[in-house]
Parts: C-alpha cells; sequence; structure tokens
C-alpha cells in the first residue's frame, strides 16, 4: 500500500525523512561522496598543469601514472592529461544527467498532474498516449536523433529527456489521483481558485517527494544514456569528451595500456552507484512502505 | 481468453502505427540525404538515383509505399550495401543477435530470480545484504563498461577465452557477451524479485500454507513462486527491451556480426532504408514480445483468464 | 490431562521503538472435544497467543513459557517436528476468508495437498477426501467445486473452504481466530452453527478467537477473558456471562448491543483506551480505565482461583 504524502508539505514530513535518511549509512556514504566527486570535477581541472585537451610533447605517448610530470592518471594514447580529461568528462556525463533529468521532469511532471488532476475522458487519452510511447525502442529512437540532426550537446539534452519523461508522468498522475480526492483540494475549487492555480500551488508542492527520488534514480539513467551514446561515438565531439567516449578510447587501448579504461570506468561507476544508493535512500525515508 | 488475445493484439496496433510513423518522418525531415558525400554527383543521375529510390515521389506517396512494402514483409533496398534489400540483411543477422539475446535473457531470468528468493528468504540478513549490494554495483555497471574489463581478464590476462569473433556460436564466443549482457537484467530482476517475494511471503495465503504444516520449500514452491513471479512477467518486455539495446554495444565490442552491429554501422554511413528498417524490426520484435507476456500473464492467474 | 496447555506464556516483539510485551504471563487450558472462547479487545494477545501455539510468530518475537500439546512441549520442536502438527493434529481458521486462500491454485489443489502432506495421499484419492469433507461443510456440487478458484466463490464459501481444509486430517484442535468477523450477519451465523456441528461430529477441540462476547455463548463451554495480554477471568460461559466479577468483564458485557435493550439508552463505552504495550504499567493493566480501581491496583493482582471453575485477576472482585 502506497502511503499518501501529507496534505501540505509540512516541515515534518521532511525532518521525518531526513531523520530517517541519517540513519542510512550507505545512503549518506554515498551523499558524501557524489558531493567530493562534484567538487573535485569542477575545482580538479583548474589546478591541474596540463588542460584536458593539451597534447603533452614531452610525455610518452600513454604515459604511467605518476607525480613527477603532473600526469596524475597518466596520460592517453595521443598524450593528453588523462587527470583533466576524466575530470571534464565528468563535467560532461553530470551536466547531461542533470539537465537531462530537469527536462524530463518539467515534462513529466505537468503532463501528470493535468491528467491526474482533469481525470475522465482527458486522463484515458493522456495515459493511452504515454502507452503506445511506452512500448517504443527509445534508445534506438535517440540515436536516429543523433544521426540525423547531428551530435550537440543540446540536442543530447532534449532527446534524453524528452523519452524519459514517461515514468515521470505516471508516477506523478498516480499521485495526482490521490491528492485530488483530499479534502484541502476540495476546499480551494469550492473557494473558486482557478485549476491551473490549484495545480501550481496545492498539486506540484505536494508531488515533491516522490519527484526528488524519482529525479535521483534518473540522473544515473541519463548518465548510462549519454556514455553509451558517447561509446557509440555519438556523443559529444573530440577534443571534448564524457565518461562514455573516454571508456570507448580506453577499451581500444586496453591491450597495452589499461589506465584510460580504468580511471573513467572507474569514476562512472562510482558515480552511478552513489547515485542509486543515496536515491534508495531517498525513497527509503521519503515513503516508508516496506522496510 | 481468446477475447483477452485479440484485445491485447488489436491493442498494440496504435503502437506499431506510431512507431512506422515516426521513425518515417524523423527520417526524411532530417537535412542531408543518404548520397550526400557524393556532392560531385551530376544532376541526371542524382535524379535516376532519386527515381530508382522513389525519392523524387511526395512524402505522403513514399510514406504509402512504406507501409504497403512493410505489408509485404519488404523494407527497400539497402543504400549502402548494393544489392541487398534491408529485409536479407536484418535475416542475416537477426538470428546471432537472437541466439545471444534469448540466452541472456533465460541467465538472467534463473540466476536472479534465484538470488532475489534467497534474498527474500534472509531478509535483513547478511546474505541479503550482499546480494542487494552486488546488485546495485550490477545496475551501476554498464555492459560496455563490463565487457572490456572482462576481456582484459579472462583474454588479455588469463587467455581463457577468445576477446572476440564469432565462428559459427561456438560456446566460447558466446560466454563474454552473453555474461556481460546478462549481468544488469540479473541484478534488476533479483531486487524485483525479492521485494515482490518479500510481499507475497508476507501475505495471508502464505500464512495459510504453513499453518497446513507444509515445509519451507514447498511453501516458497508452491504458493509463493507464482504470484511472485507475477511482477517479474511484466518486466520482461522491458529486460528485452534492454538486452535489444545492450546488445548493439556488445556486438560492437566482441565483434559479432549480429543486428546491432548492422544498427550501428548503418547509422554512422546514414543507411536510411537500413536504419528505419532495423527500428521497426525492433519495435515489432517488442510489440510482439509484449503481447506474447500479456498471454502468458493471462494464462497464469486465474481472475484474468476467467475474463 | 488436559489436550492442550499454555503456562505462564509471554510474547513480545522487538521493535523500533522498544519491546512490545504482547502476551503477559498467560495460561489456559483446552480439555480433548472441549470449545474454549477466548476474548479480547484488538491487541489484548488473543491472535499471537494463537500464533505461538502455531508456531507461526513473526521473526521479531520472542517466546517464554510452556506451550503443551498432548504433553508434548511445542516451544522446543525443530521446525520439522512443528510441520508434522500444524495442519495434521492442530488446524487453524483464519479471520479473513478473501484472503486466506491462494488466488492462484484450485480450491482441490490446495486442499489435497494436506492429504499428500500428512497422510501420503496420493492426488487422486486427496482430491476425493476432499470432496467428502467439502461435502461435511454443507458445500453443494462438491466436486466440481474443487477445480474452481477462489476469486469464484463467495466469502461465506470460502470460509466453509477454509474450515474443511482444516479438518481434513481431523485435528484434535482448531483454532478459529475470528472467523466470522469479515462476513455478512446471517453469514455469520451459519458459519457458528456448522462449527458448532462439525465439533460435535469430529469431536474436535475448539479455541475460538473473537472480540464478540455475543458469539461465544453460542459454541463455547468456557470462555476467558483476555486485556494486555494477561488473563482476567476465566470460567465457565454462561457463568461469566450472567455473573461477570471483573470489571473489565462487566464493562465488555455493557458495552454491548442487545436485541432488547432499548433504542434510547445509550451503549456504556467503556471509556479510555487500552494500554501501550510498549509502556506497560506495573499493575493491573486494566486499573486507568477500572471503574473500581483503588490503591491495592498499583500491584499486579495474582490470578485467583473462585469457586464454580473461575479464574479472575482483580483485586476488587
Amino acid at each position: 500500500m502506497s502511503r499518501l504524502p501529507q496534505p501540505v508539505l509540512g516541515r515534518s514530513l521532511w525532518q521525518d525523512a531526513w531523520r530517517r535518511l541519517r540513519h542510512n549509512r550507505a545512503a549518506l556514504v554515498a551523499g558524501g561522496v557524489l558531493v567530493l566527486l562534484l567538487l573535485a570535477i569542477l575545482l580538479g581541472p583548474l589546478f591541474s598543469p596540463h588542460a584536458y585537451d593539451e597534447i603533452d610533447f614531452d610525455s610518452e605517448w600513454g604515459a604511467a601514472p605518476a607525480l613527477h610530470d603532473g600526469h596524475l592518471f597518466g596520460t592517453d594514447s595521443v598524450g593528453r592529461d588523462l587527470f583533466s580529461r576524466t575530470l571534464v568528462g565528468g563535467r560532461i556525463s553530470l551536466m547531461v544527467g542533470i539537465v537531462s533529468t530537469l527536462v524530463s521532469l518539467l515534462i513529466g511532471v505537468a503532463y501528470g498532474a493535468i491528467a491526474g488532476y482533469y481525470g475522465g475522458r482527458l486522463d484515458q487519452v493522456m495515459m493511452r498516449i504515454v502507452d503506445v510511447l511506452y512500448a517504443l525502442p527509445f534508445m534506438f529512437f535517440v540515436i536516429l536523433l543523433m544521426v540525423l540532426f547531428g551530435r550537440h550537446l543540446l540536442l543530447i539534452f532534449v532527446a534524453i529527456g524528452a523519452v524519459n519523461w514517461l515514468d515521470m508522468a505516471r508516477i506523478v498522475r498516480g499521485q495526482t489521483l490521490s491528492l485530488r480526492r483530499r479534502e484541502f483540494i476540495d476546499a480551494a475549487i469550492v473557494s473558486g481558485t482557478p485549476p491551473g492555480q490549484i495545480i501550481r500551488r496545492h498539486i506540484v508542492p505536494n508531488l515533491m517527494g516522490v519527484v526528488v527520488v524519482y529525479a535521483t534514480l534518473t540522473i544515473p539513467q541519463v548518465i548510462l544514456v549519454e556514455s553509451f551514446l558517447s561509446f557509440l561515438g555519438l556523443g559529444v565531439q573530440e577534443p571534448m569528451t564524457s565518461w562514455g567516449a573516454l571508456v570507448n578510447d580506453g577499451a581500444r587501448e586496453m591491450e597495452t595500456i589499461v589506465w584510460p579504461l580504468l580511471f573513467p570506468a572507474s569514476f562512472l561507476a562510482v558515480t552511478l552507484l552513489c547515485f542509486n544508493f543515496l536515491g534508495d535512500g531517498l525513497r527509503d525515508a521519503l515513503d516508508p512502505k516496506d522496510r | 481468453m481468446l477475447r483477452f488475445a485479440m484485445r491485447r493484439l488489436l491493442a498494440s496496433i496504435p503502437t506499431l502505427l506510431v512507431l512506422i510513423t515516426l521513425a518515417f518522418f524523423m527520417m526524411r525531415l532530417a537535412p542531408g540525404g543518404p548520397f550526400d558525400k557524393e556532392r560531385s554527383l551530376l544532376p541526371e543521375i542524382e535524379a535516376a538515383i532519386n527515381a530508382a529510390y522513389h525519392l523524387d515521389e511526395p512524402l505522403w506517396q513514399q510514406y504509402l509505399r512504406y507501409m504497403g512494402g512493410l505489408l509485404r514483409g519488404d523494407l527497400g533496398p539497402s543504400f549502402q550495401y548494393a544489392g541487398f534489400s534491408v529485409s536479407e540483411l536484418i535475416a542475416q543477422g537477426f538470428p546471432v543477435s537472437l541466439a545471444i539475446g534469448l540466452s541472456s535473457m533465460v541467465l538472467a531470468l534463473l540466476i536472479g530470480g534465484a538470488a532475489g528468493i534467497w534474498a527474500a528468504m534472509r531478509q535483513n540478513r547478511f546474505g541479503d545484504w550482499s546480494v542487494m549490494t552486488l546488485s546495485m554495483a550490477g545496475i551501476s555497471l554498464p555492459s560496455y563498461v563490463i565487457a572490456p574489463l572482462m576481456i582484459l581478464l579472462f583474454a588479455v590476462t588469463l587467455h581463457w577465452l577468445p576477446a572476440g569473433g564469432w565462428e559459427q556460436g561456438r560456446y566460447q564466443d558466446m560466454l563474454m557477451p552473453v555474461l556481460a549482457l546478462a549481468l544488469p537484467q540479473i541484478a534488476y530482476i533479483a531486487r524485483l524479485m525479492r521485494g515482490s517475494m518479500i510481499e507475497v511471503l508476507r501475505s495471508n495465503f502464505i500464512r495459510t500454507a504453513r499453518a497446513k504444516g507444509l515445509p519451507e520449500h514447498r511453501v516458497i514452491l508452491r504458493h509463493a513462486l507464482k504470484p511472485a513471479m507475477m511482477p517479474i512477467l511484466s518486466f520482461l518486455g522491458p529486460t528485452a527491451a534492454g538486452v535489444i539495446t545492450g546488445s548493439v554495444v556488445i556486438e560492437q565490442i566482441f565483434g559479432i556480426p549480429g543486428l546491432g552491429r548492422y544498427f550501428v554501422q548503418a547509422a554512422i554511413n546514414r543507411d536510411y532504408t537500413l536504419v528505419l528498417g532495423v527500428v521497426i524490426f525492433y519495435g515489432l520484435l517488442i510489440v510482439l514480445f509484449n503481447f506474447l507476456v500479456d498471454l502468458l500473464y493471462g494464462t497464469l492467474d486465474p481472475r484474468v483468464r476467467a475474463e | 490431562m488436559p489436550l492442550l496447555e499454555v503456562e505462564n506464556l509471554e510474547i513480545s516483539f522487538r521493535t523500533a521503538e522498544g519491546e512490545l510485551r504482547a502476551v503477559n504471563g498467560l495460561s489456559l487450558e483446552i480439555g480433548a472435544g472441549e470449545a474454549l472462547g477466548v476474548v479480547g479487545e484488538s491487541g489484548s494477545g488473543k491472535s499471537q497467543t494463537a500464533m505461538a501455539i502455531m508456531g507461526l510468530l513473526a521473526p521479531n518475537a520472542s517466546v517464554r513459557g510452556r506451550i503443551r500439546f498432548d504433553g508434548q512441549d511445542l516451544l522446543g520442536l525443530k521446525a520439522a517436528q512443528m510441520n508434522r502438527i500444524r495442519g495434521a493434529q492442530i488446524g487453524m481458521v483464519f479471520q479473513d476468508p478473501m484472503t486466506s486462500l491462494n488466488p492462484y491454485l484450485s480450491i482441490g489443489t490446495q486442499m489435497a495437498e494436506v492429504l499428500v502432506q500428512h497422510r501420503g495421499m496420493n492426488q487422486v484419492a486427496g482430491l476425493a477426501e476432499s470432496a467428502r469433507m467439502l461435502d461435511s461443510v454443507r458445500i453443494p456440487d462438491a466436486t466440481r467445486r474443487l477445480s474452481q478458484y477462489p476469486h469464484e466463490l463467495s466469502g461465506g464459501m470460502r470460509q466453509r473452504v477454509m474450515i474443511a481444509m482444516t479438518l481434513l486430517c481431523r485435528p484434535r484442535l482448531l483454532i478459529a481466530d475470528e472467523p466470522t468477523t469479515a462476513l455478512d450477519v446471517t453469514v455469520q451465523a451459519q458459519i457458528l452453527e456448522l462449527l458448532g456441528e462439525l465439533r460435535r461430529e469430529f469431536g474436535v477441540a475448539v479455541m475460538l478467537i473473537t472480540h464478540d462476547l455475543g458469539i461465544v455463548g453460542e459454541l463455547c463451554e468456557r470462555t476467558l477473558v483476555m486485556y494486555a495480554g494477561q488473563l482476567m477471568e476465566s470460567g465457565p460461559t454462561e457463568r461469566l456471562l450472567s455473573r461477570p466479577g471483573h470489571p473489565y468483564t462487566r464493562g465488555l458485557l455493557d458495552s454491548r448491543p442487545g436485541l432488547d435493550s432499548p433504542l434510547d439508552v445509550p451503549l456504556a463505552a467503556i471509556p479510555g483506551s487500552p494500554p501501550d504495550l510498549l509502556q506497560l504499567p506495573a499493575g493491573c493493566p486494566f486499573q486507568p480505565r477500572c471503574p473500581q480501581a483503588f490503591e491495592p491496583c498499583s500491584r499486579r493482582p495474582p490470578v485467583v482461583e473462585h469457586p464454580g471453575g473461575l479464574r479472575r485477576a482483580c483485586h476488587a472482585a
């Protein structure tokens, strides 16, 4: 049985959630690691003596990680600093993850809230559309989009966000349907509040718990999609890079040098793992139905 | 039951229509044609090519022509592989992809299901905790990260298995791709199975089964397994989609001549008809698969069956 | 020797909020063929007592005390030994017939497996015997029912199936936990009547758990009233209903609507609410709600034997 969210997003809901989250060590550690990662990705490249796109002719190509020449993670097969590349690639991966998730949240919340609030025929039609789209092999459409319209970063955001909103719409619609039956919504209707305002002021704020949980779990999925595209060579373009592109480059060289594969792969895996643990913890904290 | 099946079949028609239409118009509305590379073509030759491929007709006519061909199983000629039709290319690549995909789905169901049940029976104990942590890692490690690492370990370092290639389905060639493809799905299914099994084990009819003095293994196998399998069944559709998507990179990494590899080649070469054909073929496959799952669901659940 | 002997039973659950003490030093006996009604509000520990007898308590429970069935201490038994008793010698019928049967298995499958398990019968013989038992619980067209699924039967029918299923191995004790609560009033009466008839027919002892003092009178010679996991009062049902000694029993009786009670006199509900099982008071658990409470009630009253087979735990009566 799913527990309904509190009628008004009182402080107590979030305080309760925070209290529960504090007891979840895995989620806390994951959150901490994510903050460190974020700091490293944002600030790390500033302190590196080598830029991500600069070829170091003093160093060997594919040099091993070393302290003395400032190539902490070594260099790739063309002599670029892997430390800077991994961190800069992380910026792209995380940015795609976050921005695309926001795009899918915006579409999904609006769509789901409208369908759930108005109900009836409109709801039926809107949800049928979601069902139909759900059955499409969406990954192939993203690939199609990238192939056809070129590889812009902006297009990646939109493409991924535009296909990822379906889950969100379904969840939000379900929550809205149950909110719709609550007294405070009736009160707002009776007092003559227009529907748009009810949705914005009363429905959406009460969906925040679900949205936060879901967003945390969507980010790693989107990062996966981006790295998948980059792996196929359909993502960001050289010399710009992302974790997926780095893993792809690394995999090609792995029989001779291992670090170009291992460093970005570990960063990618740790990031995804942390987002998943944090999302799981948040879900348990905000929706304590199955403990 | 028959009515249930018919209704399900009818329900998948809009999905197919949207799939085909969307893919077709996206393809045709994209800037740049398939023969852009050969820009120095004489106008007459270009016109001849366009006429041969019916690119000179109005869009709606091309669309109808394509739909008509589709009904006959004809997906048009490939733009890149001269002399091959798209259907032929798909027929060549698909069996290989199917062998790998089906194997990894079966593997995922068996291992994931068993791990999930095992964890559910040890809820909140060490065994449960370790399965759940491992499966979290499985979800977080994409197959294209796992695959190179596997090659590194088993092929490059240990020399146990070939790093790739495909010789008529030798098991050595299949082992790593199937495993790499299955691992994320194993993780998903294990988590799903655990949750669903825990919920079923809490239900009243399980209490009844225990009150009847049935030994625990009978309670699980006879009374809990079927209801706990139902959510897994509904997840089979997404699993199939995941395996198909994953196969695109896995075939690339291991150099397997499957449909996924054709797709990537076609996408990079702008072989429009082949890309379109593969997308539609995969879409059809997923719709068909979902339909079969629905039917299976119906036969397993007496409440649906009665309809 | 009584068939079932529960001695000083204590059940507690480890929860996030602390130790929840569901049953606190309960003792009871049921003789062969006897029917005992166990009455109490929800949370009085009556169902948990039944679950302890069946060995079906949740994993976070801990049990102390003794439960002897036919001279054998059930709490000391291994899982495999307990499985030979459950379903064969002790059967249990649950409150909610709508969810107590497996929706994915046919009635016949669910019934026959009991006989296959305990009697070593084959499937065919098990089904035949099941059909006979369905007949015994007055289910018409028994053979056809075997191939039906629970969702095809009404609530009353399902409860009959449950009862038939527990009787298949001719158990010596039948525990019925609120068997009629989820059913319509007319069906309730039918099920109770059936239980009475089957009791005579099969000579099975019955432990009827209910919150309704009214229904114990129809079935049980003896009744036990529980509160906060403790015995308040027990004795012959007729005596208990006509002249209750414990203030709690009296309160329960007064809060019950009778057919002959005048409509304009409000029912006397017991004021207050049951105690928090996480923090049980040291004295009589009923003291805060008791109209007769006085100073000694802050100590826990001992269970005292009274003439006429009555036992009571009360300083005032």
